[in-house]
Order: structure tokens, then C-alpha cells, then sequence
């Protein structure tokens, strides 16, 4: 080869990545916050992921002790926060039951949603048309169309209800009962109930998996995380982590390949290896207090926990699986997702 | 090949792991499950108890139909029917005949009750003849879980070691080292203050009795008592006397000017908001101190607030721990039939002794029952009555008379493992002098 020729082509494969890189700084890569509901301190602090540093708190009410925010969803396309908030008073439906939508570009509430009383937990469809809210005191699972604004019904559960997702095809909407250990499954689209079955014990949290074939349930009291068909709606394996775990919220990296579960009563995360449903590794060391909350990057490179009795939020890294960072957020950090700014 | 050996906490993971599974497709739970409730109640048109232990046995009624409604509502979703079916006993013979009623006509599988002089070792008595279970939701006595013990009962009320294990904890770590100890002249009374003894001897280095005293039942006068407490130099003062004796003492301790810290064995009836108001009548600035209970309406974490509520919106009432009691057995009896998949007495006695046997009662840990004497590992709270209170029908004033201002043990310690951390309290294994028959 000529030297003319090498030359060309080394000036092409500098042109083509001068290309690439104008590109990207054309598409900007998306940028990641974590948003954390204070139970206790009625906000939401908001951390930046890339220097996971706090850039901002909104508060959801002047009323800290009074109003309290628990968990929370993001929207598809990751531009939208709905927070479930309530009052200390669970049997008297106030103005504050309410799911509250975030901005996540600009941190504002842009919205707020009526969709029954006390919503513990809320989670959205995969393509963004409904918000499912499970009701705590009144033991019913809420559906809600974000065209209409409408309630679209609601659906008798557990005693207790409290975790809630809606299944990748959208199909299927879990809902687990906490005080009689079960989880409710509900058409989506039909609107119907399909049936109830028994889990581990005090279930709290449900994920499915990104193809949509498995669900997987925490169980505080139990110690465990059910393994479920979403076929036939079916525990077809418990993958125990001890009585002292007391595990809340669940979730998975964006490949489904690991799973992570929030050790309360430890202070651990649990990662746990889904196609062996082992423990990879019970992450301890500079962990935060009772750790409720947990959730992962979308780029899976870094796990956030929201620890409720340290106040903070603990950085974990995917990779090592240790602790790189603790950052202080509001009173009783509940649960934390992340929000993506394109 | 040799066998790994487990340590403890894989043992318990992995029976929990096994006890979850078998929720899958394995065999059924019972189709109709059927629990009855024995106690004392109001009788009669009048909305006035005649005496405490219907005013606890009224609490009790109340959590027991909670515990049917939203339990059999439950079990309604799963394709299963539950009942609670209620019988009012106001004495230990009543309680019997109530029983064995339901045992025949109703054919009940367990049975709730034990509040009230005598009802839980007749209702012990009756479950063991006719093979059902029994849960004594009333009874401290330490004779039903030693050489009256039962294996066909189990006990959701605190033993007396509990109490007394969890009030000297309390204490002695709040710096009360010397005690002085008022009892019955009675061998209840007195094995009451040996355990008291053991309890801050074994367990709490530095704590000692300053002195004692022993009384006789619905004494009249205890001026005498009173000076050799103001003579002993103590720091805290622990009455062994039941409700009424606890009452007529701390009005005569007042009177004359004490002003050492009083607490009592917590007897079911003086856990009672009833019980509290009439505290502040008798003593009002002596009554204002720190006292144990099985349950605390004030309680607003684990699901504690959510089911207080629900208590609270159902009945106008705070749900004191008899009501409590009453809707956690309902609760464990009819999980322990879903999950153990049985009614069969010898079944469901296994199934309740396993280690790995969890249940969540509201209290944000798991519980179980000790297999050696029967009695439920939990924790208990310190209350602390409130000066300022004052005696009212009133929901918010009834549930301002106490506040809660710890659980015992503490269950946020991590590292060990729940069955560890509650056997912190009560007898274990080794003092225990039930033999099974």
C-alpha cells in the first residue's frame, strides 16, 4: 500500500471519528438524577448522578411530619417523576392522598393526581398512558388514565397493599398485601381481576423482569424474594436471604441480569445473579442505615439506596459492588429513582 | 460425600426458603377455617363492663372481628372462608362450657381467650382433651408455661419473665440500681419477685434490691410498706400487686408525699386506657411514670399505624393490647392453616414449633414461638403516662394518656438474627420446666 493511499485512509478514520464525536455532542448523552422521597421531611432531594452531588430538594408540602412522600415511578422515556403522597392520617382521605408528577429537566411539580386514598406506592405503564396506585388503608389497587385524568377502577387486594408494577407488555399489573402476604394480579387492559395468590411473608416490592417473564417480590418478615412465573402467575422458586434481611424495595440492572434488594434490617444491599437466582454478594461496608429504597442507572453503572435512619443516600458501584459515596438527603429517605434529562 | 455443616442463619434461610415454596402449587390449604373467641364481654343492653376483665374482654371481642373482617376477606380473595365465632365467659367454668361448645356444634379448630381469673388454664385444660389449639391472648402466669404448659397451647400474651426482664432492662440502663420490691404474701407473689431477682442479678451487673415488702391482697393500708420504701434509699419502687392493689397503693404512696419512681407488673387490665385514667385519678403526679405493654396504640411504625387506625376508625376506640392479641392470633391461626395446609391439631402444633416459622405482627420483626415452652418471641414497648392527660371518651385524649417511648430489645441492631435478638427476654430453653406430654 502506498503511502497516499495509507494517508486517505488514515484521514478518513479521523474524519469519521471528528464525525462521531460532533455527533455526539449534537445528541448530548442524557444525564441522570436521582430523586429520593423523604418521608419524613416532605421532599424530594434531587442528586446528580454524574458528580453525585444534591442540586436541589423540592419540597412536596410545608408540612414536614404532617404530609409524606413514599414511593415513586418514572416515566418511560425518564422525564417524569410520580411520587405517591399521603398523610399520617390513613383512614381519612385529605386532599394530600395524591400522586405528584416532577419535571425532572426543570425539578418542578407539574402535576398532581387524584387516584383513591393513602397511595403507598405508584407505578406507570410502559408507554406512559396509565399510573397504577396501590391504596393502603382501603386494601385496592387504583388505575388512572393520564390522557382523560380519569380514575380507571379499582381492584379489591391484599390487606395493606403496597408494592405495584405494571408488567413490560403492559398486560398485567402486580400488587402485593403486605399484612396477608399475597399479590393481586390485574388485567391492565381488560380491567379485570385475574387472581390472587400467596407470596413470602409481608411482601413490599415487586419488579418484573425486562422481558417480562419473571416477577420478583420482596418479603420483609420472610426474609426472602419470591421468584415468579408471569405466565401462570406462580412462585417457582424463593431465593432466601436470611430473617434478619428484613428486605424491602427491589431492582434490576438494565441487562435483567442482577438483582438488588434493599436489606433494612442489615444494612446491606443483596445482589443477587438472576440466571443462577444466587447471592452474588451482600454489600455491607459504608453502607447507610435501614436502606429501603434502592435503584440502578439506566446506563447500570451505579446503584442508588435511599437509607431511612442515616439520612442519606448510599452510591454503590456496579462494578465493584462497594460503596464509593454517601450523600445526606432529607429526614427518612423512603425510596429513590432516576429521572433522565435528554 | 461429606455434608457442609450450616450455621444457624442458613438453617432459618433456608427453612424460610422451603416454607415459601411450598406456597406454590403444592397441596391446599383448608377451604374453611374456623377460630373461636372466649372472654369475658358486656352482656346485656347497657353500654357500662362490670368489671375490668370485660373491659379488656371487650377489646379483645373488637380485634377478634377485625381480624375476621379483613383476615376473612382475605381469605375470601383466595378462594377460602374464615370464620370467627365468639362466645362471652365471664368466669373460668363459663369459659369451659363456651368451648366446649364450640368445639362440638361449631367445630372450631382453635381457640382465643384466657382473660379473666382462671380462663386460661381452663381453656389450656379443654384444648388438650378435645386435640384443638389454643392461643392465651391474657395469662402472664408462669405456671402455664412451666408445669401446666400445654402442647396444644401456645401464648400470644407476654410471659411474666418477659415483662420483667424488659422492665428491668429499661431501668437498670436508665440508672435505677436499687429496687424495692412490693408483693403478695403468695407463692405467685412470691415466684414473681425471685424472677424479678434473677432478672437484675443474671442480666444487669450493678443493680440490687434496696428492700421488700410483702402485702396481703386487697390490703387496706400500706402506710407501713411505704415508710421502709422512704427508709430504703431506693431509686425506683416495682409493684407486683395486680390492678386493684396497684390502684389502692399508689393513692396511699401519693398521699404521703413519695416521690421515688413507682412501676408495675403489667397485668393485662393495666395495660388498658381504662386502666391508665384510673391511675390519674388515684395518683395523679405518681401515676405519670414508665410502664410495659404487649401493644401501644401510639405505635406508627411497621403497619402499627395503619392497623391502629383501622382499629380506631372501626370501633371509635385505641386498640388496646387485648385487641391487639385477639386480631394477631386470629391472624397467625389462619396463616398457620393456609401455610401449613392442615387443620390436623398435630400438624399445626409442628408447623407453630418450627424455628423457620415467621409471623409478621405488626411489630417489624418476625416472630416465632419457642418450642420449649409455647411462648411467642416478641417485642414489648415502654409507655410513659402523660402528666397532662386527662380521663375522656375522647378518641384523641384516650390515646393522648400514654406515648410511646421504646421497644424492647431494640430491633434496628444489625447482625443477629431475629430469634437471638428477641430471646433477650424471658426464659430460654434451659430454665424452662415445661415437659410436654
Amino acid at each position: 500500500m502506498g503511502g497516499l493511499k495509507r494517508g486517505l485512509i488514515l484521514a478518513g478514520a479521523i474524519g469519521i471519528l471528528a464525525f462521531s464525536s460532533v455527533s455526539r455532542v449534537q445528541q448530548k448523552s442524557p444525564t441522570y438524577r436521582a430523586f429520593v422521597s423523604n418521608e419524613y421531611g416532605a421532599s424530594i432531594t434531587v442528586i446528580d448522578v454524574a458528580t453525585d452531588s444534591v442540586i436541589g430538594t423540592i419540597p412536596v408540602a410545608g408540612r414536614p411530619g404532617e404530609v409524606r412522600p413514599r414511593g415513586m415511578a418514572v416515566s418511560p422515556d425518564g422525564k417524569t417523576i410520580y411520587v405517591a403522597v399521603s398523610d399520617f392520617l390513613p383512614k381519612i382521605e385529605t386532599p394530600e392522598d395524591k400522586i405528584v408528577a416532577i419535571d425532572v429537566a426543570s425539578n418542578k411539580v407539574i402535576a398532581e393526581y387524584r387516584i383513591g386514598t393513602n397511595p403507598e406506592r405508584v407505578a406507570v405503564s410502559p408507554d406512559g398512558s396509565q399510573l397504577w396506585a396501590s391504596n393502603e388503608n382501603a386494601a385496592k389497587g387504583t388505575g388512572f388514565d393520564l390522557k382523560t385524568k380519569q380514575i380507571l377502577d379499582s381492584f379489591p387486594t391484599g390487606v395493606e397493599p403496597e408494592g405495584v408494577a405494571v408488567s413490560p407488555d403492559g398486560r398485567f399489573v402486580y400488587i402485593t398485601g403486605e399484612t396477608s402476604h399475597t399479590v393481586t394480579v390485574v388485567d391492565a387492559k381488560g380491567l379485570k381481576l385475574v387472581k390472587h395468590f400467596l407470596v413470602g411473608n409481608r411482601p413490599r416490592h415487586v419488579v418484573f423482569s425486562p422481558d417480562g417473564s419473571r416477577a420478583y417480590i420482596s418479603a420483609e418478615i420472610g426474609g426472602t424474594v419470591s421468584v415468579v412465573d408471569t405466565a401462570q402467575h406462580r412462585v417457582i422458586q424463593t431465593i432466601p436471604l436470611g430473617l434478619d434481611s428484613r428486605i424491602v424495595e427491589l431492582a434490576l440492572s438494565p441487562d435483567g441480569k442482577r438483582l438488588f434488594a434493599a436489606g433494612g434490617g442489615t444494612n446491606a444491599i443483596y445482589v443477587i445473579d438472576t440466571a443462577t437466582n444466587k447471592l452474588i454478594k451482600a454489600v455491607k461496608e459504608r453502607m447507610g442505615r435501614r436502606p429501603w429504597g434502592v435503584a440502578v442507572t439506566p446506563d447500570g453503572k451505579k446503584i442508588y439506596t435511599a437509607d431511612g435512619l442515616s439520612d442519606s443516600v448510599s452510591v454503590i458501584d456496579a462494578a465493584s459492588l462497594s460503596v464509593v459515596k454517601k450523600i445526606a438527603a432529607g429526614r427518612g429517605p423512603h425510596s429513590v429513582v432516576i429521572g433522565v434529562v435528554r | 460425600m461429606a455434608l457442609r455443616r450450616l450455621n444457624r442463619r442458613q438453617v432459618l434461610a433456608l427453612g424460610a426458603a422451603s416454607l415459601a415454596s411450598s406456597l406454590g402449587a403444592r397441596a391446599q390449604a383448608p377451604k374453611s377455617m374456623r377460630i373461636g373467641l372466649v372472654v369475658p364481654t358486656r352482656t346485656g343492653p347497657g353500654q357500662v363492663v362490670s368489671s375490668m376483665y370485660e373491659a379488656v374482654g371487650e377489646a379483645a371481642r373488637m380485634g377478634a372481628i377485625l381480624a375476621g373482617d379483613e383476615i376473612g376477606q382475605n381469605a375470601e380473595l383466595m378462594g377460602r372462608e374464615l370464620k370467627v365465632l365468639l362466645a362471652s365467659a365471664p368466669t373460668a367454668e363459663a369459659a369451659t362450657r363456651s368451648a366446649q361448645r364450640l368445639i362440638a356444634t361449631e367445630k372450631v379448630f382453635a381457640l382465643v381467650g384466657g382473660l379473666g381469673p382462671g380462663q386460661a388454664r381452663a381453656l389450656s385444660q379443654v384444648a388438650e382433651q378435645r386435640k384443638v389449639l389454643f392461643f392465651n391472648i391474657g395469662d402472664p402466669a408462669p405456671a402455664l408455661r412451666a408445669e401446666a404448659c400445654s402442647r396444644y397451647t401456645f401464648h400470644v400474651e407476654a410471659s411474666a419473665a418477659m415483662y420483667l426482664d424488659a422492665l428491668a432492662d429499661w431501668f437498670v440502663r436508665s440508672s435505677f440500681r436499687r429496687w424495692f420490691f412490693v408483693y403478695p404474701k403468695t407463692p405467685e407473689g412470691q415466684g414473681l419477685y425471685q424472677r424479678m431477682i434473677k432478672a437484675l442479678t443474671v442480666r444487669h451487673w450493678g443493680a440490687r434490691e434496696a428492700g421488700k415488702a410483702t402485702v396481703a391482697a386487697s390490703q387496706p393500708d400500706y402506710s407501713r410498706e411505704i415508710q421502709s420504701i422512704r427508709a430504703s434509699g431506693a431509686d425506683v419502687v416495682m409493684l407486683l400487686l395486680n390492678g386493684e392493689d396497684q390502684l389502692a397503693f399508689l393513692g396511699q404512696y401519693e398521699s404521703l408525699g413519695l416521690s421515688v419512681p413507682i412501676t408495675a407488673f403489667p397485668d393485662p387490665i393495666t395495660q388498658t386506657r381504662d386502666f391508665y385514667s384510673a391511675l390519674r385519678l388515684a395518683a395523679p403526679k405518681t401515676s405519670a411514670g414508665y410502664r410495659a405493654t404487649l401493644w401501644e396504640a401510639t405505635l406508627d411504625a411497621y403497619g402499627a399505624r395503619e392497623l391502629n387506625a383501622r382499629f380506631s376508625e372501626r370501633w371509635g376506640q385505641v386498640m388496646d393490647p387485648s385487641a391487639w392479641a385477639a386480631y394477631e392470633s386470629v391472624k397467625m391461626l389462619f396463616e398457620a392453616a393456609s401455610f401449613g395446609q392442615t387443620l390436623e391439631p398435630s400438624k399445626l402444633v409442628a408447623y407453630l414449633e418450627k424455628p423457620q416459622t415467621v409471623f409478621d405482627v405488626h411489630k417489624g420483626i418476625g416472630v416465632s414461638f419457642r418450642p420449649w415452652d409455647h411462648q411467642l418471641r416478641q417485642t414489648l414497648y415502654l409507655v410513659k403516662l402523660n402528666a397532662q392527660a386527662q380521663a375522656s371518651v375522647e378518641l384523641s385524649k384516650r390515646r393522648a394518656m400514654a406515648a410511646l417511648v421504646g421497644e424492647l430489645p431494640a430491633i434496628y441492631r444489625p447482625g443477629t438474627d431475629p430469634i437471638e435478638r428477641l430471646d433477650q427476654l424471658g426464659d430460654l430453653k434451659g430454665d424452662t420446666r415445661c415437659r410436654f406430654k
